[in-house]
């Protein structure tokens, strides 16, 4: 059940009536059966899975947590007797068994994320180095179905798993409600990845209807399906012709693809990320942003802090920092600085950290090599950007530039959106030497007159496309030019009833009129569904 | 000065930021072959079907023949579903008889083109005619593998090397994207025999 | 950033709501009846449907089918030479439950005392194709007849909103509107003679393919399911139901088809006519009577076997000559002076070379 079905407005209809008018303290329970339904309709078998999941989080939670308890209890209860040895040793114990429940149910649930999502990329790499080694034999491609979200959902129960063991949250012990945390229906498919302290109090609270907040979702809903349907859905077929007919595409459309996919991704995703806020917002629950406003980033480093931020923030909270402190590393730095020296020494773990996370974020995103490429692209401009800054703070000095001026800040988010594109390049050929061949070409191939006249008249776009296109990019940045202080919403609320009701009325008729659904287009799932 | 000075710098940054994939693309493209290599397996586990750089032409090629499994050649000629006709057109030459095939209350031509022993239809794509059937007729002709009117089924299994599917009287044999469909009556003598195209299977 | 006011129930948001529900339905009910096609200029056949509408009344005749039907029969004839009144409830590959749920629906407004189906959709089991579908199905009106036809008539990926709400079906139209949408927003003029869709083109039929041969001629389960369906829909009604096959060449008719509507029309004691068996009685000459190589029949040929078809139901039927009914006289003559003056225009422009 697509976002974009009509079962799912329906679904979402019958589920806002039913969930006001039922009473308020039986509202996670049916926000928990919804959801179930919501998957078992895309398919009952997926259930299995993220069943197991469930299951084995919620026990190895109350392991954990039971543990944390008897510990303190104990310790509490033996606080004369006990010698600091002895409560180390205690402890010690206590640890260790917490690190077996801990890393069982870690590596249980990320071995079934690896074994459906990666099991057909490790036998393409392993016939690939058996074919090197001119062996004759070959591994069969096996046939697993991956199931719906199972990315999203495993990330976000083991984020839960991984704070009940550090105690920074207590292990939710009802099993329902711990099952609604990890099904929530509106972030499953496409995120963002919630953390259990952040979710929780207001996924479980009673919510009365409040037709301010509710409105204020449906609001957010209208605008999340205008930028899915009105722009991202509408620009796709441009963006599929020139991605699968590169053989024929110079410069000016490789540029122009980096400029309509980074339209089509932005609208896309972030559109898709107000529909899920949106129903959250319109149930009364409150789900982080997962964006703001990341083409105005100045840099790769802050681009990822504005961009899928969940994301981001869960493999900073949950990867880098543990990875960055583990003994290996910690081992590792010393060798590096006895070696290296302590200036550079320093460096080596958080660069090899910082490797690791990219590494891993690339493979997240799909199992090819295009996106370990796209990930490693990311962390050398990132780790380039880190080493070449005294040369710029140099070069700036040199040449009195003020940081604060528009004009270089202007330059400084238009040469991030430009790298961002080239390197979003990977995702889209899919192909690791199309991509630097066709990077390439926007250095010297370019036939701009041709691909004026005739050219871009055959991506699959008329020219009132193109208008619409147009439009619904300057409404786009607009939006969030007039976002930096206040959020648009607020502003427009503020306005009054009247241009609040014409605001959202016309985007909802622009949405019936212009959006691309239904025959004669394609369906296309949202583009972040696929991770 | 200040303006001057910061296109020199953007000038620079630019080129730096680019350093690190323009010069060397054909060195990275080899350096990074094997793991394409292996990518590429994975991609035709996905899609079935694959994509390289430079010999596009020669691997559409292979992939026509590839899902054209089953093929009708005749006077030298190779014909198969979803050719253009005018490939067909320009070496048999004008059909014995043509005839067009209007549709009710819409746009769009389907043509169908009579030879003395076989029949093809095409549909429109574009401007062009791609081929959707081609029927044999008589006895006079046989299908690559050797089957014609008349023979039994069970030769003809034998002959193309596959069991088949049979069903109401039709059996087909599936080829990726084409058929290869042998009519046969009550005693399982072929009275008819057709290539068909998977490409209009939705309408 | 948290809204200023808390109040759970504010008036004024919700009659902002109301108001607006208001205004963007209306707006999208204008905007609806702009994009819908207007079906005049190429595909008047979308327009079939709808203009039965405008012509209850009870018809002694009521012909349902598809394009053989409504191009290959002339009611205007059927008017002049035996003073019949009919009505032909057709459009582009009809299939055989849009046409039991138009019968259905009609009987909902007359009792004719006979009806003709042309068997040619028994080939059909399944949906064909969506554009069809709605050539036949948005003309209707709302009524359980619609809705069990577009229940019977939707393909996989179409939904029952898209017919409630047709502007979620061509809303994609906004970007290719044309002169017509404008032209015809309010009223569109009539483009058939009570049903019949004229073709004035002279193409000649001298060669027609054999037609693709099928594994299994056996009718589907469901064609049949239907064709019973309105054997007894007019068996309830007490109208006579004749079964017709059109003399169109090409698709093929084949034998093992007429076979079994021989048996079935046995077997219910109903009449069966395959005209292609009787073309010479008809008179039908294949090089000026079709305008498409023998697939339709234009206008002359429809007229002849529109005179063979009124000497079938002369003979065969009790249908009283109602011309000397001076109410229905008046009417069906100015639709036989329509009719001629339509074909007068249509040869015209034709000679023009329009």
């Amino acid at each position: 059940m697509l976002f974009t079905s009509y079962s799912f407005l329906l679904f979402l209809i019958l589920l806002f009536v039913i969930y006001y008018v039922f009473p308020s303290k039986a509202q996670w329970v049916i926000l928990l059966i919804a959801s179930l339904i919501f998957y078992a309709l895309n398919s009952p078998v997926y259930l299995i899975f993220i069943g197991i999941t469930i299951l084995t989080t919620y026990g190895a939670g109350i392991m954990l947590d039971n543990n944390y308890v008897k510990e303190k209890a104990y310790i509490k209860e033996h606080k004369e007797t006990l010698s600091k040895e002895d409560k180390k040793a205690y402890k010690r114990a206590n640890k260790s068994k917490r690190r077996w429940i801990f890393w069982g149910c870690l590596i249980f649930n990320f071995g079934i994320l690896a074994v459906t999502k990666y099991t057909n990329f490790g036998i393409s790499n392993i016939n690939g180095i058996m074919k090197m080694f001119h062996s004759g034999t070959e591994l069969q491609f096996v046939d697993l179905i991956i199931p719906l979200g199972i990315s999203f959902y495993t990330f976000q129960s083991m984020g839960y798993l991984i704070d009940v063991s550090r105690d920074s949250v207590k292990a939710q012990r009802n099993i329902g409600k711990l099952a609604l945390f990890v099904l929530f229906f509106p972030q499953l498919v496409q995120g963002p990845i919630s953390r259990y302290g952040d979710l929780s109090t207001s996924l479980y609270e009673a919510h009365p209807f409040d037709i301010n907040k509710f409105m204020r979702g449906i609001e957010r809903i209208i605008w999340g399906f205008f930028k899915k349907l009105v722009i991202a859905d509408r620009i796709l077929p441009a963006v599929n012709t020139l991605k699968d007919s590169y053989e024929t595409m110079d410069g000016f459309y490789v540029v122009l693809l980096g400029l309509f996919y980074a339209l089509e991704l932005y609208a896309d995703f972030t559109g898709g990320i107000d529909i899920t806020i949106g129903i959250a917002e319109a149930l009364g629950i409150k789900v982080k942003e997962n964006f703001i406003r990341p083409y105005f980033s100045k840099c790769i480093k802050e681009y990822w802090r504005r961009w899928h931020i969940s994301l981001g923030a869960y493999f900073t909270e949950y990867l880098f920092y543990p990875v960055s402190v583990c003994k290996p590393m910690l081992d590792i730095s010393k060798v590096a600085r006895k070696i290296l020296g302590e200036k550079i020494g320093k460096k080596v773990p958080v660069y090899l950290s910082t490797i690791i996370v990219w590494l891993i974020t690339g493979i997240w995103h799909g199992a090819a090599w295009n996106f370990v490429v796209w990930g490693l692209g990311n962390c050398f401009f990132i780790m380039l950007s880190e080493e070449l800054d005294p040369v710029y703070i140099w070069i700036k000095k040199k040449m009195h530039i003020n940081e604060s001026r528009y004009y270089y800040r202007a330059f400084q988010i238009i040469r991030t959106f430009i790298l961002m594109c080239s390197l979003r390049m990977f995702d889209l050929y899919r192909n690791v030497p199309v991509t630097f061949k066709m990077l390439g070409t926007t250095l010297y191939k370019w036939n701009i007159v041709s691909a004026l006249r005739e050219g871009i008249w055959n991506l699959g776009l008329t020219g009132v496309d193109y208008v619409i296109l147009i439009i619904g990019t300057i409404i786009l940045f607009s939006v969030s030019m007039m976002s930096r202080r206040e959020n648009m919403r607020d502003i427009i609320a503020k306005k009054g009833y009247v241009l609040r009701g014409v605001v959202y009325g016309v985007l909802f008729v622009c949405i019936i009129l212009f959006g691309a659904y239904g025959i004669g287009y394609d369906a296309s799932q949202f583009i972040y569904n696929q991770f | 000065m200040r303006i001057k000075a910061l296109l020199v710098v953007s000038a620079l940054v630019l080129g730096m930021a680019f350093a690190g994939c323009s010069n060397p693309a054909e060195d990275a493209a080899e350096g990074v072959e094997n793991m394409y290599q292996n990518e590429e397996k994975a991609d035709d586990a996905v899609d079935g079907i694959k994509e390289d750089g430079e010999e596009k032409d020669a691997e559409f090629q292979e992939i026509l023949d590839s899902s054209n499994k089953y093929i009708f050649e005749y006077d030298g000629l190779t014909l198969a579903p979803d050719m253009n006709s005018q490939e067909f057109l320009n070496v048999l030459g004008e059909a014995n008889h043509y005839y067009e095939v209007k549709s009710c209350a819409f746009e769009g031509l389907d043509k169908i083109y009579t030879y003395s022993s076989f029949e093809i239809y095409t549909y429109p794509n574009g401007s062009d005619d791609l081929i959707s059937n081609i029927f044999l007729k008589d006895d006079t002709v046989t299908t690559k593998e050797g089957v014609y009117i008349g023979m039994s089924l069970d030769d003809a299994k034998e002959k193309i090397g596959e069991e088949g599917v049979l069903e109401s009287g039709v059996c087909t044999f599936d080829g990726g994207g084409d058929r290869l469909r042998l009519y046969v009556d009550g005693s399982n003598t072929i009275t008819s025999i057709e290539y068909q195209s998977k490409v209009l299977d939705q309408e | 950033m948290e809204e200023k006011e808390t109040k759970k129930f504010n008036i004024k948001l919700l009659i902002t709501v109301i108001i607006s529900l208001v205004v963007i339905t209306t707006i999208l009910a204008f905007l609806q009846r702009l994009v819908e096609p207007k079906y005049m200029d190429n595909s008047g056949e979308g327009s079939l449907i709808e203009e039965y509408y405008d012509n209850i009344e009870d018809h002694q005749i009521i012909i349902v089918g598809d394009c053989e039907v409504y191009e290959n029969l002339v009611p205007p004839v059927l008017w002049e030479d035996y003073g019949y009144t009919s009505y032909i409830r057709g459009s582009a590959q009809q299939l055989i439950w849009q046409s039991y749920y138009l019968l259905e629906e009609t009987y909902k407004y007359e009792n004719p005392d006979v009806v003709i189906f042309n068997v040619l959709s028994m080939q059909y089991n399944e949906p064909q194709k969506e554009a069809y579908n709605r050539m036949t199905l948005d003309g209707m009106k709302w009524s359980s007849s619609k809705v069990g036809a577009i229940k019977a008539s939707m393909m996989e990926d179409e939904n029952m909103i898209d017919y409630v709400f047709p502007i979620l079906r061509y809303h994609s139209r906004i970007t290719e509107l044309k002169k017509d949408d404008i032209t015809y927003y309010f009223n569109k003029p009539t483009v058939a003679d009570n049903g019949y869709y004229m073709q004035v083109g002279i193409v000649p039929a001298d060669y027609v393919p054999e037609g693709k041969p099928l594994g299994d001629y056996t009718f589907g389960d469901n064609a049949y399911y239907y064709l019973d369906a309105i054997r007894e829909i007019c068996e309830e009604h007490g109208s006579k139901l004749i079964l017709v096959k059109a003399p169109s060449l090409y698709p093929k008719w084949h034998d093992e088809w007429d076979a079994q509507m021989v048996d079935y029309a046995a077997k219910y004691n109903l009449d069966y006519i395959n005209f292609l068996e009787h073309t010479d009685e008809i008179g039908l000459d294949y090089n000026v009577d079709t305008y498409d190589a023998g697939l339709h029949l234009n206008v002359y040929g429809a007229e002849k076997l529109t005179r063979y078809l009124g000497e079938y139901l002369k003979e065969n039927t009790d249908l009283e000559d109602l011309r000397s009914n001076e109410k229905v006289a008046a009417e069906y003559n100015q639709k036989l002076l329509e009719y001629r003056e339509r074909l007068a225009k249509k040869e015209e422009e034709r000679d023009a070379g329009k």
